[in-house]
């Protein structure tokens, strides 16, 4: 069995110091695709959720965000808006490689 | 999570390796250096390396913010830490780096209030539910990190949180690149650029690399299949003689960065004039210290702190692996003395360490091919 395949197969019993398959926040070049449940556009927050973990995210650098919203979160904060357009560029950064489109 | 499994397709990383390997030439080696410690935990985690031609070397570059820590840092920290009254609050790895007389974990241990949290917006929650203590928050990261810390001060201030206090540790990303490229130690044929830097700073910032050094660089993201493509994306300039800055990861990078982040950054932050870098020395203007207009709420001109410049322990090879120059099991105490349980180097604490990687996934394959 190749590691990548180790990789899918053992997600949540891997060894990391930080506790998770997640990579760490503390690197500073890792952030968690979540979903906002709740806004509370007054103080620029979102109660945001991934994974079943819920977090409150400030939204002060993607602007007005809604409930089902996708964000990028690094360290409590929403650095980027991911969603549909996202998943299109997804497939199409696939078939520039010469590769189909995904399986799904 | 949506969008990701369509990145860790195995069969999908077996054809882009195929084209990889069309791309290269018998008898060139390629090095090729992942800048950021997320790469490097995705190469070794899901065996890339293990996909490439053998003439495609990986370089592990300095992109792991705990791992360039010095240890004169590292006791200034803890002396805050010591302070009466003081509650200290840092990420998780931080408090296990060593410093000259132990780590912050070991600053607990002897008393010393020290907690983790996971943004620095839960210090200041913690800062809010003890107004009779100051709450320092010991920030770390690149770019990624720094709008995070400075949104939560810029609340302080606009909340009225008079004991939050927070000591800046941020660094920037382009001046080690620059500093890696101008060392005769290392000849790099490209670079992987650092994805999450990269949507706030935007690609813009790397342009100095193809222009200046006649590299090419793609910004990639963190899935299996997406460092694979940006390695072939560079091994198709190579080939095609091109040279330029592109964009693997343009689902969430835009080429232009966040542009709020950048200004809100440049409002509490300014840029320090020097700034240790654990391997790579002093290298000037590569790191952020709160700005005049935030000076009431820097932890440093609160407390007197050390200052000192340490050196790195003597069997440590942190800098080498740092810089590419070797690899984390040429170092001398690598899996023996220096473990993740219990480690010499800040390469072997985090996760996204070149060493700790290499540790928790690559040593196996390794051990296979001893054998």
């Amino acid at each position: 069995m190749t590691r990548w395949d180790t990789a899918i197969r053992a997600h949540s019993a891997e060894p990391s110091a930080c506790g998770g398959d997640e990579s760490c926040i503390t690197c500073g070049d890792v952030a968690v695709e979540m979903t906002v449940l709740r806004v509370d556009s007054e103080r620029r927050l979102a109660l945001c959720e991934a994974g079943g973990e819920k977090e409150t995210v400030e939204t002060e650098l993607v602007g007005p965000v809604h409930p089902g919203d996708g964000l990028l979160v690094h360290a409590g904060t929403a650095l980027q808006r991911v969603g549909p357009i996202a998943r299109r560029d997804a497939e199409s950064l696939i078939g520039t490689a010469g590769l189909d489109a995904p399986r799904r | 999570m949506r969008f990701v499994d369509e990145f860790r397709d195995p069969e999908l990383g077996k054809v882009l390796a195929g084209e990889i390997l069309s791309l290269v030439e018998p008898g060139r080696h390629y090095k090729v250096m992942e800048v950021c410690g997320g790469h490097t935990h995705s190469i070794y985690k899901y065996g890339i390396d293990d996909l490439l031609p053998e003439n495609v070397e990986l370089v592990h570059g300095p992109g792991c913010p705990v791992c360039v820590i010095p240890m004169g840092r590292v006791d200034d920290g803890i002396a805050i830490a010591k302070q009466p009254g003081v509650i200290f609050t840092c990420f998780g790895d931080m408090m296990r780096i060593p410093g000259s007389h132990g780590s912050l974990l070991d600053a607990k241990a002897e008393g010393a209030d020290v907690r983790m949290v996971y943004s620095p917006l839960d210090a200041l929650r913690i800062a809010k539910r003890n107004p009779e203590r100051d709450v320092v928050f010991f920030a770390i990261g690149f770019e990624t990190t720094a709008p995070s810390t400075a949104l939560t001060l810029k609340r302080a201030r606009a909340e009225g949180v008079p004991n939050f206090f927070c000591m800046c540790n941020h660094v920037t990303i382009v001046p080690p690149l620059r500093a890696l490229l101008d060392s005769p130690d290392l000849r790099l044929d490209g670079f992987i650029g650092p994805g999450h830097v990269s949507t706030v700073v935007g690609a813009r910032p790397f342009e100095f690399i193809p222009a200046d050094y006649g590299r090419p660089v793609v910004i990639s993201g963190f899935e299996p299949l997406d460092v694979l493509q940006s390695i072939q994306m560079i091994l198709a300039q190579l080939a095609a003689g091109r040279c330029e800055v592109e964009n693997q990861y343009k689902r969430v990078v835009p080429y232009e960065g966040n542009l709020r982040a950048l200004e809100i950054m440049a409002e509490v932050f300014e840029l320090r004039p020097h700034f240790e870098w654990r391997g790579l020395g002093f290298i000037s203007q590569s790191a952020l210290a709160l700005s005049e207009a935030y000076a009431d709420l820097d932890a440093e001109r609160r407390y007197e702190v050390p200052g000192v410049r340490v050196a790195d322990p003597k069997a440590c090879q942190c800098g080498e692996v740092l810089k590419g120059v070797i690899k984390p099991w040429e170092c001398k105490v690598f899996g023996t003395a220096c473990t993740p349980e219990r480690p010499i180097g800040t390469c072997m604490v985090s996760p996204e360490g070149a060493c700790a990687a290499y540790y928790n996934y690559g040593r196996y394959a390794r051990e296979r091919e001893v054998v």
